[in-house]
This record gives C-alpha cells, structure tokens and sequence, in this order.
C-alpha cells in the first residue's frame, strides 16, 4: 500500500522518537540488559556505554566501557598506570592532536583529537548518516571520509571536513569531488573483505543510489579487487601521482588492509610519496562481508600496527609518514592501546555507528537494512536519524573519548597523546 | 578436465551447436555446482526469543490512544498507531505484539530501544543445543551464529554467509581459529574468481606422482593413476553407527553431481544401484581385499585400514590401476609411519583425527592442524611429498577449515560430521569418535539430502574460491603447505608483543 508523505513523517517522527528516548533510557539499566544484545567484540555493556557516552559526553557510569570480551589484542592490553604522585595534574593542558602530513610536501592539516571517520558508502549507509557524521566532522575540526559511492551534494557544504575516497570501483569518482577534498583516500582494501573488493547487494542500490554510483538501480554492485590498473609499487605511484595531478593542494591518504607482508605494502606507499597510511585491519569493517572473510583474512590490526611501526622506524622513514589504523577500534581506550603500539591515530566507523544507535546485529545488509536508519537506503528508515541529532551524539561520543585520552596521559605521566606513540613500555599483556 | 568436458556435454548443447562449441568449452566451462534451496526438513530452533509485556503492550496502546485523540478518526493516524517497530515482521500478526512471530526475530533489537519497558529479546538455549560440544560455540551467550547454523545455512542455499558490522566472534580461538590467511593487496587475479571472469582452479589429484619413471626388465613398471577431483573435498566413510541408507544414498548422489568422492564399505552400498555408486572408494582392510573381488576391481581407488606390503601383489593382480589409499589414525608418531608408507609406494594416506580434531594419543591429544602441519613438513624432509596425497578429516567442519587444512600440508580434505549436519541428523550423545558417536535412526527423502549435501559443497567451493582469490592464487593446489601466505597467532603474538610486559 502507498503511503503518503504525511503518513511517512508521522511514522518516522514516532519511531525515531521513540528510538531516540530507548538509547538514552537503557544505559540506565533500569530494565536490565537484553540477553541478545551485544557479542564478543561489542560487548552489551560496551553499546550501552557507548549510547551513555553519546548522550552525556561523559564517561559512563557503572558500564564496563574499556574493553570487550574477545580475548585477545586490545581486550588483553593494558597500560602500565604511574603511582598517583608520579602522576601530572595539567588534565586540561593535555594536547590531543596530531599531525596529519609528516611530509616536505603538500599542506599542513593537523586534527585535535587523534581520531578521523572511516569511509562508509552512500548505498552501504543512508544519506542523514552521512550528514551526522559530516557535521560532526565540521564541529570537531576532524574529517569523515565518503566511502567509495560518491559524494552526495549535500555533502558538499563540509567539504573541508570531507575525505573523498577513490577506490576499485570507482563508484562516483569525480574531478571536482578530488578538487573539492583536502586529503583523498585511494582504498585498496578493507577491513570487512580483507582481498574481496566492495558488495552492495542489489536490495540496497536504489535510484538514488544507482544514480550516483553510475550505475543500474536494484542491480548487486561488485568493486573489483584490486585496482586493475595497479600491478606494482611503481603503479602504485602512479595513482598517487594522478590524485595529486588532479588536486596539487590535497594529502594522499592510502588505505590498505593487513597481510603477512603489511610491513612491505607500508614502505611502498611511502615511496609513493602518500601522506597517510591508513591500515585496516582484519576484525574490522561495518559493512555487510562474507563471513568466511571477517574471520580468517588478514590479521587483527593489533598485531598489524608494531609490525608495521618498526618496519618503517627500521627504515628510518616513520616520522616522514602518518600511520592510521582502523579494523575492531571500538573505544577510547583502543585508541589509546593503538598509539601505544606504534600508530599516530585510528579511524572510526562502528563506534559512531553504535553513538547513534546501532545494535552490532550485524543485519546490515537483509532486505530494507539497518532497523535504525544507518545502513539503509530504505526511504523511511533513512529518515530514522536525524543528521542533527546525530552529529550531537557523535561529538559527545568523542567529548567522553577525549575525556578518557586526557585521564591516560595523566596517568601515564604525558603530555602529549603524540608523546604516546609506539611506547609499547608503557603497556602491559595478560 | 574429464569431468568439465563432461558437465559441458550435459548442458543441453545439440547437433552442430554442441561440435561447434567442444574444443571452445573445454577450455572455458568453469567448475560450478548448481544450488538449489533445500529448506531444512525438521524446523530449527530460532536464535532469538523475543519477548512482549502484554500487560505493558495494553498500557501503551491506551496511552497511545488517549495522546492521538480525535486525531485517530482520521485512517492515517489509526495507522500510525498501529505502526509496529518491528521491520522484520514479529508483531506483523492479527494480534500484533500480542501474539508475536518468534520465527521471524532476527535480534536487531528495535523493539526494545522503541519500547525497553515491554519489550525484551533474549538468546534461545535450544539453538546451541545441536550436535555435540565441538559444535558448541565457546561463548555461547554471546553469539547468533554456531557453526550447526552456519552449515545449514549452506546446506539450504548453498549462498555464503554475509553478514554486516565486522567479525562478532572471540580474538582467535584453538585450532583453526588461530589461523588467518593471507590477502594480495595488488599483484593477484581479480576477485572474480566467484563472479566472473577469472578462472580459479579447485581440483586436486589423488594418487601417487614418482619423480621418474621406473623400469622393469627394460618394462615400463606398472604404475597406479592418479583420479582428479574437481574440488579439494571427498566424504569421508560414516560407521554403521552413524549412517543410514538414507545418508548413504543422498552422499553417494551428491558426490556423482559434484564429481568428488565418497569413501564407504561395501556393506553400505549395497543398496545402490551399479550407476550410484561410480564415485565409490571402498575402505576394507587388506585381508578382505579377496573377499569382495568385485568392488575391488570396479573401484576408483581404494582405501586400505591397515597395510601389508606383501599382499599388494595379489591386490594389483585384481586392479592394476586404483590408487592405494591407507586410512592411518593421526597420533604423535604418524609422520613417521606416514614417510614409511610414502616409501613403500603408497599413493596416498588419509590422515584421520577423531571428530572433534583430535589425535589418538589418550590423554596427550593434538589438534589436527599441527598433525597435519608436522607429517608434511617430515614426508618434505624425506623427499618424499610430491609422492603421495595428503588426505586429511576430522574436525573439519566449516568452510574455512579446508584452505587452512591445505595451508597446513592436506592436499584435500573428506567431510565426516558436517555431512549429519547437513542433513540435520540428531546426535544421541557425544560423537567424539566412529566407535562412540550415535545417531538417531530416521529416514528422509534422499534427493532432499542430495540437494542438501551439493548446496554444501557449492557453498564451501565459493568460499574457497573467495579465500584463495583474496591471496591472488589460481591453483588451490599451490596452497598446499604453503605456511608463508597464513598467519598463526601464537607467531603474530609473539612478534607483536614481544617487548610487552606480560603479566598473568
């Protein structure tokens, strides 16, 4: 049955309401935990902490908000805390920001907190997620990224705050979309589909989508994988250089996923003169994969990052280059554990995901998709978030984020987040 | 390449058309198993149980209605009203939240971040309760995947399994969960491996490969074939305990459809008829070789559970051209045992771990992976691997299993338990082993676990595909032992954390 637009807005205006109150009421645990929320990674106290985080901008209260039950990488790290007297009291003074171009070459960016958004599609996620997570972007001063379906216009008003991504398919790829953008992420792999290339099931490609993309509505979009046009690190190069043909004035970001031999792919971008090499590990991604890919392709960036943070110090190159890592970083607390072992800064996708009410059902890619309006092109389920509402939850999600950063330098006797780096003394394993 | 000749002479091409095309297809025809959806014949328990305060539910419509007011006189209003949080249809029914559908949960949770007062969703025990404890996730509270739902997913729409939102489960685990496999960021075929155009190749040969030719009295000496298999995966023989004419039957057609093989006594197959059973490699032991001279010589190959190198004469006089196949119970020893074999000019040696993957050794057992990882690296010491096939089974019970069993050293792998699984046969007890593991005794339509059973193998071929097009290889037969292109975890830890305290 049609329904008319008057009857869509009060359904979504409902819903949304009511979604809006639920993520705010449950951290309270005034109905206790659902048996089903939540997994080994994304714990249920680790999505309610986060709801809280996002609600409040504070640190959560009575929720195990640090760590998950996975068993390993960052769930069996830990910081090896200062005795209290040892321990600075500047909290206010700490310097979360980082450096995003080590390089003699191309502008001066710099982010105040050590954390960006990873790409995600339009068509993998709705138009008002995308808003949220740009205006967030725009009130951080930090950027988003674009995924690889495009640049919708309305994304254009944050363009200073929007990476655009260039990857296999080149879904939406666009001059003036390069030009627009101050870094460019050229995407050779990716967490969720270590070696596979991009999938959006046809269900998900509407008009709209397929308009953007180029492409044919309610048809499966498959990205190759690799780019077909890069068979060496002197191609490799040669991509570096046709972004920067385009767009002389932006910084060449590198997104890569972690094989046996991600040490090697690292140095090969930086003699490809990239800014950024962004690393994304195995247990990552938010959108819909192969099982069999998630699980067993690429290793966890935990054991990624070391390897490829002494790689490039070996090769006396690693203050020349930013190392961003992504894949299963899902709380302050994991930026923290990843700087430690050696990375400058993490991307974010899930956490601001999870801020603006995801589950971790992991039902992103049935039918209509996301139930909260996240990884949907459903017309009224997109609607779900509004890119206001959403952007305020994001920002406080990091505000409590920061919060924890400030509270673990402290306590670590630093300064600088910066100072952090791959002080893997500071850490210890259980 | 017989058997894509032979799927392509079946496709339906006639008369000048099919001539036209021979030399063209034999070239192009990929190896591709046609699912079809087999639904699961007895109804599974649901992962989810989604629950609904009625009470709360009434209370809410009232304060509903009384919000709207005379608003509700209007259709579109009523509709809104109604309008239920549920996307998948749970509270779709005539009653509503009342009366919800459980079936179709599928644990997003709406519900109760609309209405966290009424509505509640918890995980449903029974849905870990199938199979035995090896299929049992660890954490089972955390999870809405086991490995039971995952193989009757396959088995029912021979699709892989996609899901969004990252990996869900623990940091690695035992066994085949502390191996990870590696990806190709640039020099590597495209991924069409699964969808298009590029060509990956599956199949394997069982059989013994001398290094040169031997001579006898200035004779060629007699040597046996080798059989290809046109995917890496063979089903395994299931004890009188733990089959019925009904498995039997549906694993002797799908391996025919497949073009694999299944490994049975030839007790179990007399039920079939003489065109069933052409993918049939009987498992005797040696003394009986004589006894069933007929299945011996029509057979393949054949498998031996035990070995003496003294009647193979008589063997040979009867076949002269089936691979040997000795069936040996992996134990710590089984690598020296295994180079022995090699260098009595055995073709081939199915390593077997008990159902859960363990060895044999009681009370000191290792996990099949290292077995298998340790007699290859001996029979390569030797000089002796390119000889002989690797066959390996036990605890192989998800798609992944089988590139890692081939990374480990396994030229391919035969399905045990997956297969009841499959076929959703209900385990009486543990089935830890062939002598212990029981079954309830059911009859089912066997086309039904056919479908079943090719689905399975569709699936888990796809997934392969996608594993080794991911590390840019065409030849699942260059994976074998190819430790370089995995990654283990206790050698990541180590490397990663080395200069980490660590503490207990």
């Amino acid at each position: 049955m049609q329904i008319s637009s008057i009857e869509r807005e009060l359904i979504v205006r409902k819903h949304s309401e009511l979604i809006h109150n639920g993520i705010t009421v449950l951290p309270s645990l005034k109905y206790g935990i659902s048996g089903a929320l939540g997994d080994n990674r994304w714990t249920a106290e680790l999505i309610l902490a986060t709801y809280e985080q996002a609600t409040t901008g504070s640190l959560p209260n009575g929720l195990e908000y640090k760590i998950g039950k996975s068993g390993g990488g960052f769930d069996r790290l830990d910081f090896k805390m200062l005795e209290n007297a040892a321990r600075l009291d500047t909290r206010d003074d700490f310097d979360l920001s980082i450096d995003l171009n080590h390089r003699p070459f191309g502008p001066r960016i710099s982010i105040p907190i050590p954390v960006y958004g990873a790409g995600m599609s339009f068509g993998s996620v709705s138009l008002n997620f995308m808003l949220a997570r740009a205006i967030a972007a725009r009130h951080l001063d930090t950027f988003t990224c674009t995924g690889e379906g495009g640049y919708p216009p309305e994304l254009m008003a944050y363009k200073d705050n929007v990476i655009t991504q260039v990857a296999t398919g080149m879904f939406g790829v666009r001059e003036d979309t390069i030009q627009a953008a101050k870094i460019v992420e050229l995407k050779y792999a990716q967490g969720a589909k270590p070696g596979l290339g991009g999938h959006l099931l046809a269900d998900k490609v509407t008009s709209e989508v397929a308009n953007m993309r180029e492409s044919t509505p309610f048809t499966s979009l498959y990205s190759p994988f690799p780019f077909h046009s890069v068979y060496s690190v002197e191609d490799h190069k040669k991509h570096v250089d046709w972004i920067r043909a385009v767009n002389p004035d932006c910084l060449v970001s590198v997104k890569v996923s972690t094989p046996v031999d991600v040490d090697m792919v690292a140095i090969g971008s930086y003699y490809a003169d990239a800014n950024i090499i962004h690393i994304d590990g195995g247990y990552g991604g938010t959108g819909a994969a192969p099982e069999i890919a998630k699980k067993n392709i690429a290793m966890p960036i935990e054991y990624a990052i070391p390897k490829v943070h002494r790689y490039l110090t070996s090769e006396g190159v690693r203050d020349e280059v930013t190392l961003m890592a992504s894949g299963g970083i899902r709380t302050a607390y994991d930026v923290a554990k990843a700087i430690a072992l050696g990375a400058d800064g993490c991307v974010i996708g899930t956490a601001e995901a999870v801020a603006v009410g995801c589950t971790h059902c992991g039902n992103c890619e049935r039918g209509r998709g996301c139930q909260v309006g996240i990884t949907t092109t459903d017309p009224e389920l997109s609607l779900l978030i509004d890119p206001e509402w959403g952007a305020e939850r994001i920002v406080n999600l990091y505000a409590s984020w920061s919060k924890q950063w400030g509270l673990i330098l402290e306590s670590l006797g630093l300064h600088s987040i910066r100072e952090l780096r791959g002080r893997t003394d500071l850490l210890t394993y259980r | 390449m017989k058997l894509l000749l032979k799927q392509a002479s079946s496709i339906g091409l006639n008369g000048e058309e099919k001539k036209s095309r021979e030399s063209f297809v034999s070239y192009r025809v990929r190896y591709k198993l046609e699912p079809q959806e087999a639904l699961p014949r007895r109804k599974q328990p649901r992962p989810f149980n989604p629950q609904v305060s009625k009470i709360g539910l009434a209370r809410e419509l009232v304060r509903e209605v009384s919000r709207l007011g005379f608003k509700l006189r209007r259709p579109e209003y009523r509709r809104v009203m109604l309008s239920r949080p549920c996307i998948y249809g749970v509270f779709g029914g005539r009653f509503g939240g009342f009366h919800p559908i459980r079936d179709r949960c599928t644990g997003c949770m709406r519900c109760v971040q609309e209405y966290p007062g009424i509505c509640n969703v918890e995980r449903n025990p029974e849905f870990f309760n199938l199979a035995d404890s090896y299929w049992i996730p660890d954490d089972p509270t955390t999870t809405s995947t086991t490995p039971v739902s995952i193989v009757s997913y396959e088995a029912s729409t021979g699709k892989i399994p996609v899901k969004g939102m990252g990996y869900k489960g623990g940091f690695a685990g035992p066994g085949w969960d502390a191996i990870w496999t590696d990806m190709s960021e640039i020099v590597r075929p495209t991924r069409d491996g699964v969808y298009g155009r590029e060509y990956i190749s599956t199949l394997v040969d069982l059989g013994r490969k001398p290094k040169f030719l031997e001579f006898q009295s200035k004779e060629l000496k007699q040597m046996s074939r080798t059989i290809e298999l046109p995917i890496p995966m063979m089903f395994d023989y299931l004890p009188p305990s733990l089959d019925s004419e009904s498995i039997i039957t549906s694993i002797a057609r799908a391996s025919k459809r497949a073009g694999t093989y299944f490994i049975a006594s030839p007790e179990q197959v007399k039920h079939l008829s003489a065109n069933e059973v052409t993918q049939l490699i009987p498992t005797m032991s040696t003394s009986s070789v004589l006894k069933d001279v007929q299945a011996v010589r029509e057979a393949p190959a054949i498998e031996l559970t035990d070995y003496d190198a003294s009647e193979m004469a008589q063997f040979r006089e009867i076949n002269t051209q089936a691979p040997i196949i000795v069936r040996l119970p992996l134990t710590r020893s089984s690598g020296r045992v295994a180079t022995e074999l090699a260098r009595e000019g055995v073709a081939a040696i199915h390593l077997v771990a008990n159902y859960h993957g363990e060895s044999w050794d009681a009370g000191n057992e290792l996990f099949v992976r290292d077995l298998i990882r340790s007699v290859h690296t001996q029979l390569v010491k030797e000089a002796l691997r390119d000889e002989v096939t690797l066959i390996a089974s036990g605890g192989i019970t998800l798609a992944e299993h089988v590139p890692k069993a081939i990374i480990c050293g396994a030229d391919l792998v035969a399905l045990d338990t997956t297969v009841l699984v499959a076929l959703q046969t209900q385990f009486a007890g543990e089935c830890v082993s062939s002598e212990t593991g029981r079954i309830r005794d059911e009859k089912f339509d066997s086309g039904w676990g056919e479908q079943r059973l090719v689905n399975l193998l569709a699936s888990w071929h796809d997934q392969l595909i996608e594993i080794l097009s991911a590390m840019g290889m065409r030849d699942v037969r260059r994976l074998r032992g190819d430790v370089g292109r995995a990654m283990f975890n206790e050698d990541l830890e180590e490397e990663a954390f080395a200069d980490i305290i660590h503490r207990t």
